[in-house]
């Protein structure tokens, strides 16, 4: 059995972060340098350099691709933690915020909340209406799935499917009939987007991500242990209902702000965690950071591709996300039947 | 003073009694199986025993101690449980599965590795180590559960059918383990469903039907034909066995339907 070791893993991610986040400084309509990108950010930290540039490159830069870029690492990495954080607590590997209707549910939340709070809780609107909505769909579903003490697998992804089909609908509904410049297009909270970037929108949505990315590491333990079983994490001295909690409480907060930032992008936290389990197994102490490192290189990748690909036009990050998640989802699906049978 | 001891206990659910007013208690250093027809409330017990059912009469004390009044991570120290399904399908080394059983302890990675080389090797699942337990037939995942229970190294064991789907030879190993580990002092609980095997190794052995102890005590004493046939509906022979000298349980009757 092949597994590459931690550090190669992290080196690798850390590395491809990097790269992904150099080719999103540089690419687009204007070009800049790596050079030119590193003066400009030295500029505004008050370092010259004798490497010139124009001051158009420079608000491309500094307003637009930058705060860009630093949201899709804050939502790349919520996307990959959460979707790990889910796997691990409803032990099963399926269990995507998309597929289990917090994505949609959060999307929901946001729209009302939008335009219900608007006016008096500002920017936050988003993000706590976010929080709400993920937090009331995940509850949903998760009561629907629990049958005498277990989780049913099936149960789960049905009723997940249910939820996010309505809680979706209304999201649409809502954004088509309030007719509201504060909401964007329909297409945005079921495809997404990077494009709304801006410094202020990456300040309300960064500190529900990054408690996510620094809490949910510390119940890595415990998350391996649930995946043996409810019971038998209990009888190793996991209290397993306060660790549900906390688990789906910051992960749902993390998703949730993400949703209301920037839309709901699929398949991000189903591909990246399949993917680090498969080279580096599926303890949580690894998987999780890995899984959040691995999201934000992934989006902001997918993001490069998104507005380049189709010049003028963007193309919608969620609409990329799924199409390569979606075959990655079917192989995901046949290697489970090979492995141990599926998941009945 | 008993490891562990039930009183009263008793536990109903939906309008049905799985257990009524057990009183039993296990001591350290002793090997005890509970026996019994299916459905007699034998996996009811052990779950009320782990804490895992709270009792709806009566209560469980571990080392003297109303267990109700401890917190998990108190009672992990005391006992460990082997259940009797296992499901756990993500794609851990059997490793990683056995040191999952040092949790408890809180020890360093080294100290857990230490313990679960020890007790893989004890329970010859040393050669599945590198292996994904998802991997391993039914037989093989029950031995690397097992070493993990053993790996929690507590005062108390409680097993639900730990040699149900091993082979005659890992039946042996683990019961020769089980026996071993009363040996040095840990009380021992296990429910099984074969007698004879049961009858070579424990000290002691419950038979629970219908919610009810029928019987306690060394085999010798529990194992007479009226008392099975009265709780299995068999006809059974019982004679003592050529070279354990415990006794041996041969069925003559078939089965009877009331």
């Amino acid at each position: 059995m092949w597994r590459i070791p931690v550090v190669v893993l992290f080196g690798g991610l850390v590395m491809g972060l990097i790269g992904a986040t150099g080719l999103a400084l540089g690419m687009g309509a204007v070009e800049i340098s790596p050079a030119q990108v590193f003066a400009i950010l030295l500029d505004h930290l008050g370092v010259d350099t004798a490497t010139g540039f124009s001051s158009t490159q420079d608000a491309v830069l500094w307003s637009i691709r930058l705060p860009r870029v630093m949201l899709g690492i804050a939502v790349g990495g919520a996307l990959g933690v959460a979707g790990a954080a889910f796997q691990g607590i409803f032990r099963n590997p399926l269990a995507d915020s998309h597929l289990i209707g917090i994505s949609s549910g959060a999307a929901l939340g946001t729209v009302v909340s939008i335009l219900v709070f608007g006016g008096v809780l500002g920017s936050f609107a988003g993000p706590a209406g976010g929080i709400v909505g993920g937090l009331g769909a995940g509850v949903t579903v998760y009561l629907l799935a629990r049958h005498e003490g277990r989780t049913e697998v099936v149960t789960l992804v049905l009723a997940g499917l249910a939820v996010a089909a309505i809680t979706g609908a209304g999201a649409s509904f809502l954004s088509v009939a309030a007719d509201d410049a504060r909401l964007g297009s329909v297409l945005f909270y079921s495809l997404g987007s990077l494009a709304v970037a801006t410094w202020d929108l990456l300040w309300v949505t960064l500190p529900f991500v990054a408690v996510a990315v620094v809490l949910l590491p510390v119940a890595a333990r415990r998350l391996d242990l649930l995946l043996l079983g409810e019971r038998e994490a209990a009888h190793l001295g996991v209290d397993v209902e306060r660790t549900r909690m906390a688990v789906v409480a910051l992960a749902t907060a993390a998703v949730g702000a993400s949703v209301a930032a920037v839309g709901a992008i699929g398949f991000v936290g189903l591909l990246v965690p399949h993917g680090v389990r498969l080279v580096a197994g599926p303890g949580h102490r690894v998987l999780l950071p890995a899984s959040a490192i691995g999201g934000a290189a992934l989006l902001v990748l997918t993001d490069v591709v998104a507005r380049t690909v189709a010049l003028p036009f963007e193309v919608p990050i969620g609409l990329l996300t799924a199409i390569i998640g979606g075959p990655v989802f079917l192989l995901l699906l046949g290697r489970t039947r090979r492995e141990h049978g599926g998941w009945g | 003073m008993s490891a562990a001891a039930v009183i009263g206990l008793g536990y109903r659910v939906g309008g049905a009694t799985l257990l009524d007013g057990v009183d039993l208690s296990v001591a350290g250093g002793e090997f005890l199986s509970v026996i019994g027809p299916n459905g007699a409330g034998k996996t009811t017990l052990v779950q009320l025993l782990s804490g895992e059912l709270v009792p709806t009469s009566g209560r469980v004390e571990i080392g003297g101690r109303d267990i109700a009044k401890m917190n998990l991570a108190e009672l992990a120290l005391l006992r460990a449980v082997l259940p009797q399904h296992h499901v756990l399908r993500f794609a851990f080394r059997c490793l990683d599965v056995v040191m999952m059983g040092r949790y408890p302890h809180g020890g360093s990675e080294a100290d857990a590795r230490a313990a679960a080389d020890r007790v893989m090797t004890e329970t010859d699942t040393a050669p599945l180590a590198d292996r994904l337990y998802p991997t391993l037939s039914g037989g093989e995942q029950a031995r690397v559960s097992f070493a993990r229970v053993l790996a929690q190294e507590t005062p108390l064991v409680l097993l639900d059918e730990p040699t149900g789907r091993l082979d005659l030879r890992h039946q042996e190993l683990v019961m020769g383990t089980l026996r071993g580990l009363a040996d040095r002092g840990v009380a021992v609980v296990a429910v099984l469903h074969d007698i004879n095997l049961a009858a070579r190794f424990v000290d002691r052995l419950v038979i629970l039907d219908g919610g009810l102890v029928r019987a306690v005590g060394t085999p010798e004493a529990v194992l007479r034909p009226d008392v099975l046939a009265s709780v299995y509906g068999i006809d059974v022979q019982v004679i003592t066995h050529p070279e354990a000298g415990c006794p041996l349980i041969l069925p003559i009757g078939g089965g009877r339907i009331g």
